[in-house]
């Protein structure tokens, strides 16, 4: 088998907070061939964006190892890592904070360009400039315009063009679509799917819409509190999910029909486990139809159940 | 019945920069009556949030105008009020949650502290312990540890924060929720949990919704109406069960539903609605929706269609007309 282009051991993050230690993201090994997209789904507050951004060296691990075409990126030196960096983008799932409120469209997109001097000369800039808005849709006439004077999906649009703009390899997408509507959706997954057939361009994407994160994956992980639950290829996720985390998530989703309206919904029950300082044994445990003594205190391994498909839960031991 | 807690009549809403006019709402008609659900769905840059951020005499300053029409909240002649009666309404009638949570949060308080301060502002807890007991169920109601609530909002996911506000929003207890997105930050399972607790608050309290959002799935599953918005104007209107069946519909709704990707089909490719949103600086004459229209007529590049109306289910549409398009 190749390289992958990139591959996480046992990551972790901790954050000091007023109750003790967060565990954002707490043994996470993953890997992405070049030219495929792994998606991440999980509940809110699971550490997926705290993974991402760890991946990214936007934040300092707290352990664990980071590789890039096979090298530990968690060992490069500032040097190294500027040149890194180029490869590496992230399209934020906020697009009200990720923008600097004080920039017209055009400057927010050509920042990297001058930071980096991938590009000189402002006629060329600002034709590099133009092609981007082009290619996310966002009109011309919204080259000087600032980003709180425009709805939320087209403050998304910006976000994709400033990722795309120093022509990466990889792209952190982290809930890239969630703020538009099901139309605009459309073209902008066309559009990621388009760049990374031509490009080869390789894609972590973190969504809560199950059924993009089906249509544009290669490969789901299915977060839990900081683990990783389970993690197979898109199409066997919905069609044989395994740790009943995932299989509460499945059935959860709320289907545009009159049919599924009058079908009573199973909501989760349960106590939320607390990310801080955990206790031993399954995160879901508290919450789980299926929980059993051991649940509380056993450790869990991840298992390959079938080729490709791995999930950690004791059901399956 | 006679008096609605919410009707909006002939509603245009600008906003004047330097540089641009925009026409963000031309012409919307609504009404809403207590315990209603009313799903406000479109495309970005609709005028949703413009719609809402009208409601409450929150359009930002200087910029943005109502320039035609009526806005009456219970009782109360919005367009007219003073800042005194809205900010009474705004405490007591009406609540919002903002698409963007770091709106509403303080980032230099603690998420506890800010939810006890809108409970003491809110009557019921006097004392310490009382509030502090009903912030740690308020918590739990949207599923966060209250372990938690030492924490500044910063020290949350996007999701959480979008939760933290929405428990603010639900322990103001108001007559009229203006919900903007509410959960599209938020996973199915939490999604399903917040949206049993508005449905909840409905049924206790009867509280009437507007909810604002992309997700057609939330619309089915939570709103008892629907009114789709395309650049600023109603164009179809009506129950749920009018919306999600039945063959008359707006081409621009045929073509929402056909955006969404099925999960239970294998596609390649999705198919969006060709073309973009018009210019709100510039917009077509006729139905705006003319320019992506594949059932444009000439009628329609010239005429702003006027409402077809059956058992309250309202389209605005050429094709609708007595007679046909050609008419
Ligand atoms: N700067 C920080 N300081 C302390 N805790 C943090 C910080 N950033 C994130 N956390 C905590 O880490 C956990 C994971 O957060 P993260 O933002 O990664 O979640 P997420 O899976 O992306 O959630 P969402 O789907 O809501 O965006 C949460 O419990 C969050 O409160
Ligand atoms: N402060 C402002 N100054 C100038 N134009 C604005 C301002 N706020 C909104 N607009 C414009 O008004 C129109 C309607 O915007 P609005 O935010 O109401 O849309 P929306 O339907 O809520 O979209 P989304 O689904 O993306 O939130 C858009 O064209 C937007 O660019
Ligand atoms: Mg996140
Ligand atoms: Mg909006």
């Amino acid at each position: 088998m190749s390289v992958p282009l990139i591959e996480t051991r046992d990551l972790k993050k901790y954050f000091d907070v007023a109750g003790g230690k967060l565990h954002a993201v707490d043994g996470v090994s993953l890997s992405i061939e070049r030219g495929r997209t792994l998606g991440v789904v999980g509940e809110s507050g699971c550490g997926k964006s705290t993974f991402g951004r760890v991946v990214l060296r936007l934040l300092d691990a707290t352990s664990g190892q980071v590789l890039y075409n096979g090298e530990d990126i968690l060992k490069y030196s500032n040097d190294q890592m500027m040149k890194m960096r180029q490869k590496m983008q992230i399209i934020f799932q906020d697009p009200y904070a990720s923008l600097n409120p004080r920039m017209t469209v055009s400057e927010i997109i050509a920042e990297p360009i001058r930071v980096r001097r991938t590009i000189v000369g402002n006629s060329a800039i600002m034709d590099k400039v133009d092609e981007l808005m082009q290619i996310v849709g966002l009109a011309d006439r919204f080259v000087n315009t600032y980003p709180h004077e425009l709805d939320g999906g087209r403050r998304q649009r910006i976000g994709i063009a400033r990722a795309l703009a120093l022509d990466p390899e990889f792209i952190v997408c982290d809930e890239p679509v969630s703020a538009l509507d099901v139309s605009i959706q459309a073209q902008v997954l066309n559009l990621l799917m388009d760049l990374q057939e031509e490009r080869g361009l390789t894609y972590l994407f973190v969504t809560h819409n199950l059924s993009v994160v089906k249509h544009i994956s290669d490969e789901i992980a299915v977060m839990y509190l900081g683990q990783c639950v389970e993690r197979c290829p898109s199409d066997e996720l919905f069609e044989n999910p395994l740790h009943p985390y995932t299989r509460a998530l499945l059935s959860a989703i709320p289907e545009p029909t009159l049919e599924a309206r009058n079908k009573r919904q199973e909501i989760i029950r349960g106590e939320v486990t607390s990310p801080i300082d955990p206790k031993p044994g399954c995160r879901f445990a508290a919450r789980c139809p299926h929980a059993k003594p051991e649940c509380m205190t056993d450790s869990l391994r991840s298992q390959e159940i079938s080729p490709g498909h791995f999930v950690s839960c004791l059901l399956y031991r | 019945m006679g008096e609605h807690l919410l009707e909006i009549k002939d509603l245009y809403v600008e906003y004047v920069t330097d540089d641009a006019h925009v026409y963000a709402v031309n012409g919307i008609d609504l009404f809403l009556d207590r315990g209603e659900t009313l799903g406000l769905v479109g495309e970005t840059g609709a005028g949703k949030t413009t719609t809402a951020l009208s409601i409450l005499k929150l359009l930002p300053e200087k910029v943005g105008r109502i320039a035609k029409g009526s806005i009456l909240l219970a009782g109360t002649d919005v367009t007219a009020a003073s800042e005194a009666e809205m900010r009474l309404l705004r405490g007591e009638t009406v609540s919002m949650i903002f698409q963007d949570p770091m709106t509403s949060l303080n980032p230099v308080l603690t998420v506890g502290d800010q939810i006890a301060e809108v409970l003491q502002l809110h009557k019921k807890y006097k004392d310490k312990a009382g509030v502090e007991a009903r912030v740690d169920e308020i918590l739990k109601m949207v599923g966060l540890p209250p372990e938690r609530k030492q924490d500044f909002p910063h020290q949350f996911s996007g999701g959480m924060k979008q939760r933290i506000v929405i428990a603010i929003a639900l322990a103001c207890e108001p007559l009229l929720l203006l919900a903007d997105e509410p959960t599209t930050a938020l996973d199915v399972t939490i999604q399903a949990q917040v949206l049993a607790l508005m449905n909840e608050l409905k049924q206790d309290l009867d509280t009437a919704m507007i909810l604002i959002t992309h997700d057609l799935g939330v619309v089915a599953q939570t709103c008892d109406r629907v009114a789709v918005v395309y650049a600023g104007e109603i164009i179809e209107t009506g129950t749920v069960e009018q919306i999600f069946s039945g063959d008359r519909h707006h081409p621009y709704t045929v073509g929402l539903f056909q955006s969404i990707p099925d999960l239970k089909k294998k596609t390649r490719r999705l198919h969006p609605i060709d073309g973009l949103m018009p210019d709100p600086t510039d917009l077509p004459s006729g139905c705006k929706f003319h320019t992506r229209c594949p059932k444009c007529a000439q009628v329609c590049m010239e005429r702003r269609p006027k409402p077809w109306e059956e058992d309250g289910h309202i389209i605005r549409c050429h094709l609708f007309a007595k007679g046909g398009p050609e008419a």
